[in-house]
């Protein structure tokens, strides 16, 4: 007896052990930049945590590197494409869901978006968006995430409409409700939770997408991930802004990705797998 | 004026372009190592966190860090982590007297810095899918195991994974495509370098049109590569398909 309880606590603590190395392996880079932007600039490269907190690598990102501007572009364009690729997606999710051949190869072929290179696409689009005039623009950077988007949207959507039992939207049909109004009054408002934490998921892979964002943009429309990796290439390695931008560029999809995490998987796996 | 080329360039990518190659095989060891050690770790994790006792939402909270991190931010900072000066892993491998390597700087080094980095990234992806998976098993199952006397190894390796094969053939499909097209973590930590090392497919291509700017041969390549990638999914995308159709 008394050596099961010994057992019992020792597997106790030495989980608890392990779980949490891992947690600090995980949490590292973020604790990181944000002990380092409280660092005054004589602090910097010293491993100590004993210093004046101090907020100046933060007004200076926002008054020397004009980090409202990408900040904005990044908010805008994720926004608006989050929101196109909503109502774009949800009707033709509903389609797919509810068709009659519901296996149908139209909804596989929507994947090639998520399982193709971006390179791939990125080359052709890049050549077009110079000839169209949509290169560095905010409505061409809108254009390519909805599509990039869209993938997501209608695989996901599709799992969450094909959980509404068929008979609720059949009542309503039969008390004289169109398909259309069906779709808008029952089965929308009864998908409402999955339908934010798709458009939250989609918010969160434009936000945090790089490679589009650094081909197809210059000035106008860069976003954060390519306003901070200029750290990288222009501003020569100021430790104090880059750590500054990180955090800010961070703490949102962060508290999304928390807020939502029951259906991160879900999005990853494009809904194979429900976490 | 663009000239017709014929198939000059695709010539020249499979006779003439040894670095192409060579990005393939680094596109392959990378993918490789980073997965398989992701699903060790994931997997390790997952067993970890299969019961219910208090304090298990921080940690699963606390690994969705990795995950939502921006990619960018976190390649960074790992980049910093590096640094064979200021960098934290030296650091720490000099309290227990480990004198670290010029860690991104060195050709055989490079490679393995950067997986490093996707393994934090991505092991999460992998625990959360596999916990998922492991709380969905039938308990049925293990209680008529125990009844029949399985070892904790044979119910383990008889039952469980098994059981939890589908989601085991769907994560690593998404995993292996994606290390296929990794690119944000190597282009703010090496740039692909240093020399070719840590060039993968996607990282050659884009050197190729962007700094080279051979924009029909790195067109050449993008169709070799997507063709590839194609063919990896086709062959791949059964047990997704009856994963997704569900």
């Amino acid at each position: 007896m008394n050596r099961n309880l010994v057992y019992k606590y020792f597997k106790k603590i030495s989980r608890h052990c392990v779980l949490l190395v891992f947690s600090i392996i995980a949490l590292y880079p973020f604790t990181w930049a944000l002990i380092t932007s409280l660092k005054p600039r004589a602090e910097l490269f010293r491993f100590s945590l004993l210093f004046k907190p101090t907020l100046i690598h933060y007004m200076d990102v926002f008054s020397r590197y004009s980090f409202w501007l990408y900040f904005g572009n990044s908010v805008i364009i994720s926004l608006s494409s989050t929101i196109l690729s909503l109502l774009l997606g949800l009707p033709a999710a509903y389609a797919l869901a509810r068709s009659e051949q519901k296996r149908s190869g139209i909804a596989f072929y929507f994947l090639s978006t998520r399982m193709a290179p971006p390179i791939a696409f990125l080359i052709p689009y890049f050549l077009m968006y110079i000839k169209l005039g949509l290169f560095d623009t905010h409505v061409g950077m809108i254009i390519l995430y909805t599509l990039f988007n869209l993938a997501l949207v209608i695989w996901l959507m599709r799992g969450f409409f094909l959980d509404v039992p068929l008979e609720i939207e059949g009542s309503a049909l039969i008390d004289g409700c169109s398909r259309w109004q069906a779709f808008v009054r029952i089965t929308l408002p009864l998908t409402s939770y999955g339908i934010a934490a798709t458009g939250v998921l989609c918010f969160l892979f434009t936000w945090n997408e790089f490679l589009a964002a650094i081909i197809l943009t210059g000035r106008n429309a860069k976003t954060l991930p390519s306003f901070i990796y200029m750290f990288l290439s222009t501003f020569q390695l100021d430790w104090g802004g880059l750590c500054a931008s990180t955090v800010i560029t961070c703490i949102p999809v962060l508290a999304f990705g928390i807020l939502f995490r029951k259906f991160l998987v879900r999005g990853l796996t494009m809904g194979a797998v429900k976490g | 004026m663009p000239v017709f080329y014929g198939l000059e360039n695709f010539r020249v990518i499979f006779f003439d372009d040894p670095i192409f190659w060579k990005s393939l095989g680094i596109t392959l060891v990378f993918t490789a190592g980073a997965v398989a050690t992701e699903f060790s770790l994931g997997l390790f994790l997952a067993l970890l966190l299969n019961e219910e006792f208090r304090g298990k939402n921080v940690y699963v909270a606390i690994l969705i860090v990795p995950l939502v991190m921006t990619p960018v931010t976190s390649g960074l900072i790992w980049r910093l982590a590096f640094d064979p000066d200021f960098g934290s892993v030296n650091y720490l491998l000099s309290l227990i007297n480990i004198t670290g390597p010029n860690w991104l700087n060195t050709a055989g080094t490079a490679l393995i810095g950067v997986i490093i980095v996707d393994v934090w990234q991505w092991t999460p992806f992998i625990t959360l899918s596999l916990m998922a998976g492991l709380s969905a098993l039938p308990s049925e199952v293990y209680e008529s195991a125990e009844v029949d006397g399985a070892s904790k190894w044979q119910v383990f390796r008889n039952v469980t994974v098994p059981l939890l094969m589908p989601i085991i053939v769907v994560v690593s499909f998404f995993r292996i495509l994606d290390s296929f097209k990794i690119f944000d973590i190597i282009f703010v930590m090496t740039r692909g370098g240093p020399g070719d090392s840590t060039t993968t497919l996607n990282m050659y291509i884009y050197k190729t049109l962007f700094q080279f700017h051979h924009v029909g041969y790195s067109s050449a390549l993008t169709f070799l590569f997507l063709m590839a990638v194609t063919y990896l999914f086709l062959f791949l995308s059964n047990r997704l398909k009856a994963q997704l159709w569900k």
